[in-house]
């Protein structure tokens, strides 16, 4: 893109468009030598909410905040709506909105203060930014806590103020960092068809989770990091077919399980399975008629009950970052 | 860009200081000490002692409040990750840096004012001191005030544990209070001590600050000339070490 500067003197500025996030090959390294993410390849489109899943210290939070500019990687390359974060952070931040991970607000504000003061320094003009600091408290539902101070507020609204401080300014892209950490069900149900409202408008969610359920209800793709690198991208549909057991089938029944006798049952199979609470789930790779018609056999003759179902994404989740007890009886 | 960078400063100054509107209680805390420890010194002393209470009071205050807002207030900010919604705003360090600074300057103001309204009630010298001399006070608070700040900034800028930072500026004004001349006179002080004393950054001030209210301004410039240069030095090394975004 060819733009002139005041002295009319011709600059140049390298905007890649195609993607809203781009990563290539992004290394981050910390100074105690820990590795936070290594050689991620990501590409976000535009308009679509892509969410980071991983466990506990999987380097979500490491690419987040490598995206918002908070964070300067290593090496490797990065674009976010077509600005490079090394070179043209100032650009990237004033289209993006960010809620931080356990990042607490500004304590000693009203929620009204909090939001027009942080629209401010976005770039509104006073005006501007009082009719959207009045509908960023609308839309979040904070009208009967707006002249409250924000450090007297639950954890819930204080996450609810962080993200209606992080929309004022609609932005072009939302980076939020396990968003409903800490809330309580209704709480997080509320946040979900919030961010559902904000994705139709067309706004790109960048999101991180530990969360499979959240992650699968809201996203168009799903991540799945571990120790610093991306193991599988793909949308979640897709990504039930990438695990070794397609489906599921649970043994259950009101009388008491005799765990030895079907254990043996299924190792004549030689099938996977694992026991849980008073049932038993056994992993098929996919549906064979012949083990089918045997199991239903097994459980009419011992009076259990048996349920098919397609693997959950939780387990595919727990297998992919290669968590044992998914098939410790295997 | 240098207007985005002031207006930015002055809404981050707005919303710093509503801290201590909010919390009166701690403007009134951070005031309290200098005030009644120099108080205390004055009564001893039979009121003798005026103009070694006077600044004492004075440099405490900016000293107090600017390392204490400064270096703690941005501590704080980075410990509960609130530092993250101004750094990935679309702002200027500077304009952070100097909103926080300003909101302390703000603060000590209002201490200073307070403290001369004390004065004032409980001696009738302090007009004249002040009437002479006030012109030449202005441009030694404000080098004061540029000292702590500096200092506070260089703290945070070279010290990441945040538990470290509350110690080192818990400890610091106490240090700068009992080093500085402000309760003795640096004249009486053997040679190599005079040099140690003149290494604590606030002693320029407080000397200038002195002969101001002794009416003896033949040293005056340079110790402000010494407080420049260390308003300097602690701002460059602020700005060679200071990671607004994390390395």
């Amino acid at each position: 893109m060819i733009k002139y500067d005041y002295l009319f003197i011709k600059t140049t500025t390298v905007i890649e468009v195609d993607y809203a996030i781009k990563a290539i090959n992004l290394t981050k390294i910390y100074s105690n030598n820990v590795i936070g993410n290594d050689k991620v390849n990501l590409k976000i489109k535009y308009g679509e909410n892509f969410s980071l899943l991983g466990p506990n210290g999987a380097g979500k939070t490491t690419f987040v905040r490598m995206v918002s500019t908070e964070l300067l990687p290593t090496s490797g390359r990065l674009t976010v709506l077509g600005y490079d974060v090394v070179k043209n952070p100032m650009s990237v931040r004033k289209n993006i909105g960010v809620v931080p991970q356990e990042g607490l607000p500004v304590m000693d504000l009203t929620v009204y203060d909090h939001i027009y003061y942080f629209s401010r320094l976005r770039g509104l003009a006073k005006n501007d930014a009082k009719s959207a600091t009045i509908r960023a408290i609308r839309e979040l539902d904070l009208v009967d806590v707006r002249n409250r101070y924000v450090g007297g507020l639950s954890g819930g609204l204080k996450k609810r103020v962080l993200l209606a401080t992080a929309i004022v300014h609609e932005p072009r892209l939302l980076i939020l960092d396990e968003p409903t950490t800490g809330l309580d069900p209704a709480a997080r149900r509320k946040l979900w068809n919030y961010l559902e409202k904000v994705k139709k408008e067309g706004t790109t969610i960048l999101m991180t989770t530990h969360y499979v359920e959240e992650a699968e209800r809201l996203s168009d793709r799903i991540a799945i990091i571990n120790r610093g690198k991306i193991l599988v991208c793909d949308r979640p549909e897709n990504l039930v077919l990438k695990s070794k057991y397609l489906y599921r089938v649970k043994i259950y029944g009101k009388r008491k399980i005799d765990a030895n006798n079907i254990v043996s049952f299924i190792k004549s199979f030689n099938l996977a399975f694992k026991e849980e609470n008073d049932s038993i789930i056994v992993l098929l790779k996919d549906i064979d008629e012949k083990i089918i018609v045997e199991l239903i056999r097994f459980v009419r003759k011992w009076g259990l009950k048996i349920l098919i179902s397609s693997t959950p994404l939780e387990d595919i989740y727990l297998e992919i970052i290669g968590d044992k007890n998914v098939f410790e009886n295997y | 860009m240098y207007s985005k960078i002031i207006r930015d400063a002055l809404i981050i100054t707005i919303m710093k200081s509503k801290h201590f509107i909010k919390n009166p209680l701690s403007f009134i805390v951070i005031a309290a000490f200098p005030l009644i420890f120099n108080f205390a010194i004055l009564w001893l002393s039979g009121y003798k002692s005026l103009v070694n209470a006077f600044s004492g009071t004075m440099i405490l205050m900016i000293a107090f409040s600017g390392l204490t807002i400064v270096a703690q207030g941005i501590n704080s900010e980075r410990k509960n990750r609130t530092l993250s919604l101004y750094i990935t705003s679309p702002i200027h360090p500077l304009s952070y840096g100097l909103g926080v600074a300003l909101s302390s300057l703000l603060q000590s103001i209002l201490n200073i004012i307070l403290t001369i309204a004390i004065y004032i009630l409980f001696t009738g010298e302090i007009r004249n001191i002040v009437g002479v001399n006030i012109f030449l006070l202005i441009p030694v608070f404000i080098l004061t005030w540029l000292i702590c700040i500096t200092n506070g900034l260089l703290l945070v800028s070279l010290i990441r544990n945040w538990q470290i930072i509350n110690i080192i500026t818990s400890f610091l004004p106490f240090l700068y209070m009992f080093l500085s001349p402000i309760y003795y006179s640096y004249k009486y002080l053997p040679y190599y001590l005079y040099l140690l004393v003149y290494m604590v950054p606030l002693t320029p001030c407080v000397i200038a600050m002195k002969s101001i209210l002794d009416n003896d301004l033949s040293n005056i410039w340079i110790n402000l000339s010494v407080a420049i240069f260390y308003v300097l030095l602690f701002l460059l090394l602020t700005i060679k070490k200071v990671q607004w975004r994390e390395k």
